[in-house]
């Protein structure tokens, strides 16, 4: 595969150069790899393109610093290193740009079913049905499944082993999120009245 | 339902001093942990002892503690149900996927082969290296701790949130460096999520303190199965239904069973009719609740 090309061509060690101009360019080398890919890269990755046992993470902190002041960083999400616009400069990309099919677009109901989906996790269309009280269309479960926000999780143990619903690592990139803990407490929303505590799925 | 003086009660006790003994220096830990380790092996010797039952029982708890690590909701009654009542073609969920990885991890003798059987997202270049080459004769040279908890180091550095990985192979180095040639989910029942954010020193007293928080629990989780066993296989007689036996043998080694994986009777009538009476002895427990889609173990 193109990794083991990649493996046997790449002049990972760069002995040739002096120590400074090496670790320079190993930065360089995960700046274009996290660049050129549209999802997060793993360390163990960005570890095929710099030298043996080298530290992707003293690298990668460099290259922040590096862009310390610029338009765009390098941001930690679900298990790797992704680079992306930094958020206070979406209103101009959202007002110059053809972004649209990289938008979310997602309406406030189905934000509400994906936290719900979120919380309860595996959590089936009934289940869902009791959260919300009335049925959730196949349509906008179908929409969420399309933009790669939930998948398929295990069967529920009841009749007709109907198909439960989980969130996926996009769903993770989508909403900045390093795991599902960092979730807000659902005691805190219960709290603050914005939650009440439905029965489990199962 | 306990079964504190009940008369299969075999196996040695832990030495109290181990668990009660608040040790405050790293030096301290190590000995204690290396105490819980020795009596562990006296235990896990025993002829009664269940060993593929609590391989098994073992690694749901290490995939629940697993599943809490990375945040996901579910516990171990739900990777019970993920796993248990999986259909050709179908998937587990991400919950699953970690208990199916344990469940695969302990099943099999430790190799490079089965690891790659529980751990398909990773080389088996990779799982060699990780493991120091996983040759026999390396294989109990290095202290146990300090080889698992390197173990452990080096692949957290690398897959930052994959604990399930990181566990399993972290285990495994403990396993063979204990000489073992099957891994017993170990490390994994006793460190906390933030011990594994540590490093160096602090990752390695955090490890002995797991060790001997994990001993004490699979020592009573080792007694706790080693009795049920010993009750099902004195019912055992008892049962004629024709499969029966085979269906013993099963329960004396699976953690749970659903009745419909019980083909030894030929209908899943019978085999529901077969679990039902299990429980009436009292030699099983019917582990979900439900009506329907039920579960049963020892």
């Amino acid at each position: 595969m193109a990794r083991d090309h990649l493996d046997t061509d790449l002049d990972r060690e760069l002995e040739d150069l002096p120590q400074e101009l090496r670790w320079r360019e190993w930065m360089r080398r995960i700046e274009a790899v996290l660049f050129a890919s549209a999802s997060p890269v793993p360390s163990e990755d960005l570890a095929r393109v710099v030298g043996q046992g080298v530290s992707v993470e003293l690298l990668v902190e460099d290259l922040i610093a590096d862009l310390e002041g610029r338009s765009f960083e390098v941001a930690k999400v679900s298990g790797g290193w992704m680079m992306r616009t930094r958020p206070v400069y979406a209103p101009a990309i959202k007002a110059a740009a053809d972004v649209d099919d990289q938008d979310l677009d997602l309406r406030d109901y189905d934000v509400a079913v994906l936290a719900a989906i979120a919380y309860h996790q595996p959590i089936t269309r009934d289940g869902l049905k009791d959260i919300f009280g009335k049925e959730i269309s196949r349509d906008l479960i179908g929409r969420l499944h399309a933009q790669d926000l939930i998948g398929t999780g295990p069967r529920s143990p009841r009749r007709g082993a109907p198909y439960t619903y989980v969130t996926t690592e996009k769903f993770l990139i989508a909403f900045d999120l390093e795991t599902l803990q960092d979730l807000p407490d659902r005691e805190q929303l219960q709290d603050a009245g914005l939650s009440q505590k439905s029965q489990n799925s199962f | 339902m306990t079964y504190a003086d009940d008369s299969f009660d075999t196996l040695p006790r832990m030495p109290s001093w181990v668990t009660s003994v608040r040790a405050e220096t790293s030096e301290d830990v190590a000995f204690l942990s290396g105490a819980a380790l020795a009596h562990l092996h006296l235990v896990l010797a025993q002829p009664n002892v269940p060993q593929d039952l609590l391989r098994a029982r073992l690694a749901l708890r290490a995939a629940e503690a697993c599943v809490i690590h990375s945040g996901r909701p579910e516990r171990a009654a739900d990777l019970r149900d993920a796993v248990g009542f999986l259909q050709p073609g179908d998937g587990p969920g991400p919950a699953g996927e970690v208990y199916q990885s344990w469940q695969r991890a302990v099943e099999r003798p430790v190799s490079v082969k089965a690891l790659h059987r529980a751990l398909p997202h990773l080389t088996p270049e990779q799982i060699a290296v990780w493991l120091d080459g996983c040759d026999p004769r390396e294989a109990g040279q290095a202290a146990p701790i300090p080889r698992a908890v390197s173990v452990l180091e080096a692949v957290t550095k690398e897959r930052s949130r994959d604990y399930g990985t990181a566990l399993i192979l972290a285990d495994t180095a403990l396993a063979q460096a204990l000489g073992w040639s099957q891994m017993l989910p170990f490390l994994s029942l006793g460190l906390k999520r933030a011990d594994l954010r540590l490093d160096g020193d602090e990752l390695s007293t955090a490890a002995h303190r797991a060790v001997v928080k994990a001993a004490s629990r699979v020592v009573r989780e080792t007694a706790e199965l080693e009795r049920r066993t010993q009750r099902l296989k004195a019912a055992a007689p008892r049962l004629r239904a024709k499969g029966a036996d085979e269906a013993v043998a099963l329960f004396l080694k699976s953690d749970v069973i659903a009745p419909m994986n019980l083909s030894s009777f030929g209908s899943q009538r019978a085999a529901r009719r077969f679990c039902d009476r299990l429980v009436e002895l009292g030699v099983a427990r019917e582990l979900t609740g439900r009506d329907t889609f039920r579960l049963y173990g020892v």
